[in-house]
């Protein structure tokens, strides 16, 4: 017999609370984990977009403005600048489809080089140049809609005047960044809005923000200052951001969820440790004779300790490798394994997330077993004895 | 017990011809808020190896404590506590700790066996503190379950045994480590005459056969009958009855 075999006796000694405690300390630690995934791979686009030197110039007081597209022409003038691309927002949904996907129109010319991040392949350049309907989506989306390249795709927009289009997907991208995006040509949808709708050309040729890639990170921040000094008493002022702060902001739409997400994260940990100070002082309290019994043989307060510590160490660890492995198991493989939330990049369990959710668990099992181990070993042998 | 000893007993050895337990002047009291209760005053007590010793007396006179302040379990106020060699008043909680697994064995009148473990690895408990092989450990808690007759019993929990195999298991753990000294609080406080019978002459045979010096705190005279000498206990006095010292070997 060891002293393991005695710690876990004890855990066996009441498998209900046991259980019990397991579970709520896994539950606790599995949204822990995934509220942490969520801020980590939030994070990790925006990480990822910052390597792609690309500036976001929108309008300068809201991001629904529209600016005519001849303002891309004019800053793709400007030195440091590599490439422009114009997007218009398209917000197209499936007639009778619950599902919610960005999708938005691009600069056909210029799309690829901007987002050479997508990794389109030299056929599927090819379609995109020339199918003036074509589509370039998501992996994600693709395989949640069992699109293959070649489908036919009918899309209505949720922006006025509700054009519904039909498009044909000539390439799925497997860029992690993008697992949701629908990617369309920005001249097909203007003629189709030119052929709808009197508006003014205006309207028709214009796009809500261009994508700007710089040549150097160097430049990065010349080409952004440049870019609104420029336009800073025209009617059309922009404000242009590095992508990384844009994919920030456009996430802050859905609320401040880092921070969220991170207090929730706190409050999770604080509230089983709770739970587990609780299961701990009752098993410990109804045990106070055994263990001063021990003592009375020889155990020193030490040993007394180390007993009980390890026991809610060891409740913590079995709860963060339930609550935390498990998942990780299930989300971690790739991309396509990952979570998906509309709107969102890909949620993926790293495994230094799912670590810092099993070291949240041996922690929490530690500290609460700390109060009710130092009670029992300083209690005197002969109180403990005489009062059961 | 054919084993060899466990603990080299140091500076004990030189003075084996002194007595294994002496109280000089033993103080201890009480507080209850601010009143001091006075339980034992002035006591003095030579105890002899070998001898078994049973203690008697009126609830409240202080028994429990004497054996406490025996055992190292609790420390007296002022006076000499000297068991074994060593002045217990001078040990720090630490050092008493460590004391108490070489030097004595303890019964209560609860058992006080660990629900979730065997017969078995309930009188391995002790041994745990010393450095001592598996195998080792396994070889002399089996002589000691064969030596109060719960051999069979080994694997058993202490809920599927009865109150007298518990207590068994209790004086077997209290000697698996070859203390010096058992002290024992009522042991069969809560067992049937017959089951007391059987516990006493248990720690008779450990008395005679093995040498062991033995207190035994008890309300039974039929218990207290089996040792080489009675002490009441009664306001803090220490008497002999006349008439209750044995010779030893020679007991019921
Ligand atoms: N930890 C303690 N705190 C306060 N008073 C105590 C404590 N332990 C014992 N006493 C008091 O000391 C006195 C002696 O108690 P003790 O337990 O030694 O008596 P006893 O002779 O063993 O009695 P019994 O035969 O009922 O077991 C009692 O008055 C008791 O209330
Ligand atoms: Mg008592």
């Amino acid at each position: 017999m060891t002293c393991a075999t005695l710690v876990l006796r004890n855990l066996g000694r009441r498998p209900g609370r046991t259980l019990l405690t397991l579970a709520s300390v896994s539950l606790s630690l599995f949204l822990f984990v995934g509220l942490r995934a969520v801020v980590t791979s939030m994070e990790r686009v925006a990480a990822d977009s910052a390597g792609q030197l690309r500036l976001v110039v929108h309008q300068k007081t809201t991001m629904t403005t529209l600016l005519p597209l001849r303002m891309g022409r004019q800053i793709r003038e400007m030195n440091g600048v590599r490439a422009v691309c114009g997007v218009r927002w398209f917000g197209g949904r499936i007639e009778n489809s619950p599902e919610q996907f960005p999708s938005l129109a691009a600069e056909t010319l210029s799309f690829p080089r901007v987002y050479s991040d997508f990794d389109l392949s030299a056929d599927e350049l090819e379609a995109w140049h020339r199918t003036r309907n074509a589509a370039v989506v998501g992996s994600g989306l693709a395989r949640r809609m069992h699109w293959r390249p070649g489908q036919r795709v009918a899309l209505r927009s949720t922006v006025p005047p509700y054009l519904t289009l039909e498009f044909q997907v000539i390439g799925v991208t497997e860029a992690a960044a993008y697992p949701n995006l629908f990617v369309l040509r920005l001249d097909y949808l203007l003629d189709a809005l030119h052929e709808e709708t009197e508006t003014s050309a205006d309207y028709d040729n214009a796009v809500n923000f261009f994508w700007v890639k710089a040549d150097s990170s160097a430049n990065l921040e010349r080409v952004r200052t440049a870019i609104d000094a420029r336009y800073a008493a025209s009617p059309h002022a922009t404000r242009t951001e590095p992508e990384e702060a844009f994919v920030a902001q456009f996430t802050k739409m859905f609320g401040d969820l880092p921070t969220i997400a991170n207090a929730v994260g706190t409050i999770v940990i604080a509230a089983v440790l709770l739970v587990v100070l609780n299961t701990m002082s009752i098993a410990i309290r109804e045990r106070t004779g055994e263990l001063s019994l021990l003592k009375a043989l020889g155990y020193s307060r030490r040993r007394i300790f180390a007993l009980v510590l390890s026991e809610s160490a060891l409740l913590g660890l079995v709860g963060g490798l339930i609550g935390c492995l498990v998942p990780y198991l299930v989300f971690s493989r790739s991309a396509s394994a990952g979570l998906r939330i509309p709107y969102f990049p890909v949620i993926t369990i790293s495994l230094a997330t799912a670590v810092t959710g099993i070291g949240a668990g041996v922690l929490v099992g530690l500290l609460s077993g700390l109060a009710p181990a130092w009670r029992v070993a300083r209690l005197p042998v002969t109180t403990a004895l005489r009062s059961v | 017990m054919a084993v060899a000893p466990l603990v080299s007993h140091g500076s004990d050895e030189t003075a084996a011809d002194r007595p294994l337990i002496e109280l000089v002047d033993v103080c201890k009291s009480y507080r209850k808020g601010k009143i001091r209760i006075n339980v034992l005053s002035n006591l003095d007590l030579t105890i002899e190896r070998g001898r078994f010793i049973s203690l008697l007396g009126p609830s409240g006179s202080g028994k429990s404590t004497l054996l406490n302040l025996l055992g190292g379990l609790d420390t007296a106020d002022s006076g000499v506590v000297r068991v074994a060699g060593d002045d217990l008043t001078q040990l720090s909680e630490e050092q008493r700790t460590t004391w108490r697994s070489r030097n004595v064995g303890f019964v209560f009148q609860q058992y006080h066996l660990i629900p979730v473990l065997s017969a078995a690895e309930n009188v391995e408990m002790p041994l745990r503190l010393f450095r001592m092989g598996r195998r080792e450990r396994r070889r002399r808690v089996a002589l000691a379950l064969d030596l109060v007759g719960l051999a069979d019993r080994a694997a058993h929990r202490p809920g599927q045994l009865s109150s007298g195999q518990e207590q068994r298991v209790a004086i077997a753990r209290a000697f698996i480590t070859d203390p010096k000294l058992i002290l024992a609080d009522e042991p069969t406080g809560d067992l049937d005459a017959e089951n007391a019978e059987q516990i006493t002459e248990l720690l008779g045979v450990l008395s005679r056969e093995i040498g062991k010096t033995i207190v035994m705190v008890t309300h039974d005279p039929r218990a207290a009958a089996c040792a080489s000498r009675e002490l009441h206990l009664d306001k803090g006095v220490l008497t002999t009855p006349r008439g209750t010292r044995r010779p030893l070997g020679k007991v019921r």
